[in-house]
C-alpha cells in the first residue's frame, strides 16, 4: 500500500549522481506495521544501510550565536538547512563535520514562508554528501530516519539518530514522530533508501508533532536559494488561517489572531469554497489563489458554515 | 484540542534581553492531536509494540516492579538469583517494595548506592530469581532497535539506539555568551511585523513592567524598534538593573512603560522548555558519567529496568528520560564494573558476555 519515494526519484537540480535503478525495499518496510521479529530485523538492516550513507553528511552549523544542523547534498558543499537557521544571506558559517572538524561556509538564500535555507561550504574539499529524494510521493506510515544535533553540536557525540514514521504530508510540511528539539533545526530527514526527504523545522507540544520542510521545495526554488535571495514569508499576502490537513475540503482549523481572516469574521470549521470568485477545493487551491494577490487587496471569500453559505469581505494582510 | 503553536527549533544562546520562545508558526500545519488519530502510523503503535513481545519475553524474567508508598516509582533489574536488584536510586523514598513476576510483593532494603550513576542496589529475601545476563553494549550498534523491558508482556517503550556508549564530561554546561546581559523576558512572534510579544515570562522584568501578549514594542529609550533584531540590539546594550523606557503599542493605544531589566534565569532557557514538551522527564536526568542514548519515549517510572536489543540481550539499564529526543541507559559494561563496588564481597558479580 505504501508507494516508496525511491520509485519516483526526480532529478536533483545540483548535478545528481546517476540513479541506476530504484532500490527495492524489503516488504517489511511497506507493511502497515511490522508483524514479528523478522520484520523488525528487516527494518533494522535497512536503517543500518541508511546510516552508513547519511551519517558523514550530517553537519552542525554555527552562525553567529545560533546553532543548528544541516546536510551536505553535493560534493561542492551545498548544505540544506532551515531558513530560520541560515537567516540573512552572506553570513559566516562554521560547519562542524561529524568527526568534529570545522570548515568555513556562507549562508545563501532562504524562504521565510516554508522555512527552507541554504548554506555553502567555502573551504576547498571533496565533501561527503547524500542525494536529495522526493517529498511529493511520500505516504503516511512510511518509515524514516532523522539525524541532527539536538541541543547543538556536542564534542564526542555523533549525530543523534531517530527512527519514526511519516504521519502527514502536504506540499509545505511533513510531519513525523521522529522527535526533534532545539539545535536539530536544519537537520535531515531520510527515506529508507538514504535520500533526504525533509529538513527539520519546528515542533508542537506533542511528541509526534515534528515538522520538516519538504525537500521538493529546495529543488523548486534552487536558483533563488543559490543566488542568496530571501523570499516568501514576510511581505507576502496573508489571510491568516490554518487548514485542517485531515479534511478533504478547505476547512479552517485555526484563525490566527489579528489577521485578515479574523477581521473578516472567518471562523474555525468554516469551509472555504470560493476565493475572489475562484472555486476552492483544497488548502493548496486556496494558497495558490492567495499567492496571486497583494497585501491590501480586497477580495470576497465564500464560506460554508453549517448549512449557511456566507460571503465575507477580506482585506489581505502581510505575512 | 488543537495545538495552537509550533516552535522553531534552532538553538540560540544570546545574552540579549529577549528570549525567542514560542515562535507561532502561521501556515498549514498538521494538528498533532488529529495526526495521532490514525494511531496505526505511529512508530510505537500497539501493533509495533506487539511485534516486540518475543524480544522482551526472556529479559522480562529478570525485571521487577519497584514501588514506594504504594506508587510505581521504577523498575528493577535482578542481578543475582538470591534477591539482589538494581534500580534507579533517586526515585526511591521510604521502604521500597519489589513486585516479582509471580505477583509476590517483598520489602527491600537499600544495600548500597552509586550517586553518580543514580543506581541503588536492593536486597529482598528471596531465592531462585532469574538474574540478568549482561552483554557489552557494542553488540547493539547505532540505529539498531532497542526495547525497554517493562513489567508486562510488551515493552514499556521501544526505539533505536541514537548514540553509542560515551563518556559525558560531568558538570559541563554551556557558558552563557554574555552572562551580564540584561533580560526583559518576552517571547516574540517572528511572523509579525515589528516586535510583537507572543509570550511574557512569569516573574520577568517584562511582566513587572506590565507588558502583555500582543503588545508591540515600538521604541527603547526613544530609539525606534523596527523588528525583532533591532529590539535585541537595543536591549543588548544594557545590564541587569538598568531601567529602560519602552514605547509600546497596545491595540490603538500608545503607552510609555519603564522596565527594570533582570538577570536571565536558567529556566528561561528555551532548550529546557522544548525538552519538556511531549513527555514527562526524570527528575534526575543529568550527571551520569557514561551513557547509552536512545530515542524510546520511556516514562520516568519505567527507568531501572533492562534495555535490550532485538535478540533480547541486555545492553544497559535505563536510567533517565532526559529530554524530548533522548533517553539514557547505563551501558552493561559500566553497570558490570559498578557492581563490583556495589555488591558485598561475598557476592560474585555476574559475568559480562561478549556475544
Amino acid at each position: 500500500m505504501l508507494a516508496l519515494a525511491a520509485a519516483c526519484w526526480l532529478p536533483v537540480v545540483p548535478a545528481a549522481a546517476d540513479e541506476p535503478k530504484a532500490p527495492v525495499l524489503p516488504p517489511a518496510l511497506t507493511k502497515p506495521a511490522p508483524e514479528n521479529v523478522e520484520d523488525l530485523r528487516a527494518i533494522q538492516e535497512q536503517v543500518k544501510l541508511v546510516l552508513k550513507k547519511v551519517m558523514p553528511a550530517t553537519v552542525g552549523l554555527r552562525i553567529g550565536q545560533s546553532q543548528g544542523s544541516g546536510v551536505i547534498i553535493d560534493k561542492e558543499g551545498h548544505i540544506l538547512t532551515a531558513g530560520h537557521v541560515s537567516g540573512t544571506p552572506g553570513r559566516d558559517v562554521t560547519v562542524i563535520l561529524p568527526d568534529g572538524r570545522t570548515v568555513k561556509g556562507k549562508t545563501l538564500g532562504s524562504n521565510r514562508g516554508i522555512d527552507s535555507g541554504l548554506v555553502k561550504i567555502t573551504d576547498k574539499g571533496d565533501w561527503p554528501c547524500v542525494e536529495m529524494g522526493s517529498s511529493a510521493e511520500l505516504q503516511r506510515g512510511q518509515w524514516c530516519v532523522a539525524t541532527g544535533h539536538p541541543g547543538g553540536y556536542r564534542p564526542g557525540r555523533t549525530p543523534v539518530v531517530r527512527l519514526g514514521r511519516i504521519l502527514n504530508v502536504t506540499r509545505s510540511v511533513i510531519q513525523t514522530d521522529c522527535a526533534l528539539v532545539g539545535g536539530d533545526s536544519g537537520g535531515p530527514l531520510f527515506d529508507m533508501t538514504g535520500k533526504v526527504i525533509g529538513i527539520h523545522s519546528r515542533i508542537g507540544g506533542s511528541i509526534a508533532a515534528n515538522m520538516h520542510v519538504p525537500v521538493d521545495t529546495y529543488r523548486d526554488t534552487w536558483e533563488q536559494l543559490v543566488k542568496g535571495e530571501v523570499f516568501g514569508g514576510r511581505g507576502e499576502p496573508y489571510l491568516g488561517v490554518e487548514m485542517d490537513p485531515e479534511s478533504s475540503e478547505c476547512r479552517v482549523a485555526r484563525v490566527l489572531p489579528g489577521t485578515a481572516a479574523e477581521k473578516a469574521g472567518i471562523q474555525v470549521d468554516d469551509v472555504i469554497t470560493r476565493f475572489d470568485g475562484q472555486k476552492i477545493e483544497t488548502g493548496d487551491d486556496l494558497r495558490a489563489q492567495i499567492a496571486k494577490k497583494k497585501p491590501g487587496d480586497e477580495v470576497t471569500v465564500e464560506v460554508r458554515r453549517g448549512d449557511e453559505t456566507l460571503t465575507l469581505k477580506v482585506t489581505l494582510g502581510r505575512r | 484540542m488543537r495545538m495552537p503553536a509550533s516552535l522553531l527549533i534552532g538553538t540560540r544562546r544570546h545574552a540579549w534581553g529577549v528570549v525567542l520562545v514560542l515562535a507561532v508558526w502561521a501556515g498549514l500545519i498538521a494538528s498533532p492531536a488529529r495526526a495521532q488519530g490514525p494511531a496505526t502510523y505511529l512508530r510505537s503503535s500497539p501493533k509495533v509494540l506487539a511485534a516486540f513481545r518475543e524480544v522482551v519475553a526472556k529479559p522480562s524474567e529478570c525485571t521487577v516492579r519497584v514501588k514506594c508508598e504504594g506508587q510505581n516509582v521504577a523498575l528493577g533489574t535482578v542481578v543475582a538469583a538470591d534477591g539482589w536488584i538494581l534500580t534507579k536510586f533517586s526515585e526511591l523514598k521510604g521502604t521500597p517494595v519489589c513486585r516479582l513476576r509471580d505477583g509476590r510483593e517483598l520489602e527491600a532494603c537499600v544495600v548500597s548506592v552509586d550517586e553518580r550513576y543514580d543506581l541503588a542496589l536492593l536486597k529482598i529475601e528471596c531465592t531462585g530469581l532469574t538474574p540478568v545476563q549482561w552483554y557489552d553494549s557494542k553488540v547493539c550498534p547505532v540505529g539498531n532497535w532497542v526495547a525497554c523491558v517493562g513489567d508486562g508482556e510488551e515493552p514499556a517503550a521501544i526505539g533505536v539506539l541514537s548514540v553509542a556508549a560515551r563518556a559525558v564530561p560531568v558538570g559541563r554546561t554551556p557558558p552563557p555568551t554574555n552572562p551580564s546581559g540584561g533580560y526583559l523576558g518576552v517571547g516574540l512572534d517572528p511572523e509579525a511585523e515589528g516586535a510583537r510579544i507572543s509570550q511574557v515570562m512569569p516573574g520577568s522584568a517584562a511582566e513587572k513592567a506590565g507588558l502583555k501578549v500582543n503588545d508591540i514594542i515600538l521604541a527603547v529609550d526613544g530609539e525606534e524598534v523596527r523588528d525583532v533584531d533591532s529590539l535585541i540590539a537595543l536591549l543588548q546594550r544594557h545590564k541587569p538593573g538598568d531601567v529602560v523606557n519602552l514605547t509600546v503599542k497596545r491595540g490603538d493605544q500608545e503607552l510609555e512603560m519603564k522596565a527594570t531589566l533582570g538577570k536571565r534565569p536558567a529556566s528561561a532557557n528555551r532548550a529546557d522548555f522544548q525538552n519538556s514538551l511531549g513527555s514527562e522527564l526524570s527528575k534526575r536526568r543529568t550527571g551520569f558519567p557514561t551513557i547509552l542514548q536512545h530515542d524510546a519515549v520511556i516514562k520516568p517510572a519505567d527507568c531501572g529496568g533492562p534495555l535490550v536489543d532485538l535478540d533480547g540481550r541486555v545492553v544497559g539499564i535505563n536510567i533517565a528520560r532526559a529530554g524530548r529526543t533522548e533517553s539514557y541507559a547505563i551501558p552493561s559494561e559500566t553497570v558490570q564494573s559498578l557492581l563490583g563496588q556495589l555488591m558485598p564481597e561475598k557476592i560474585t558479580a555476574p559475568r559480562l558476555l561478549e556475544k
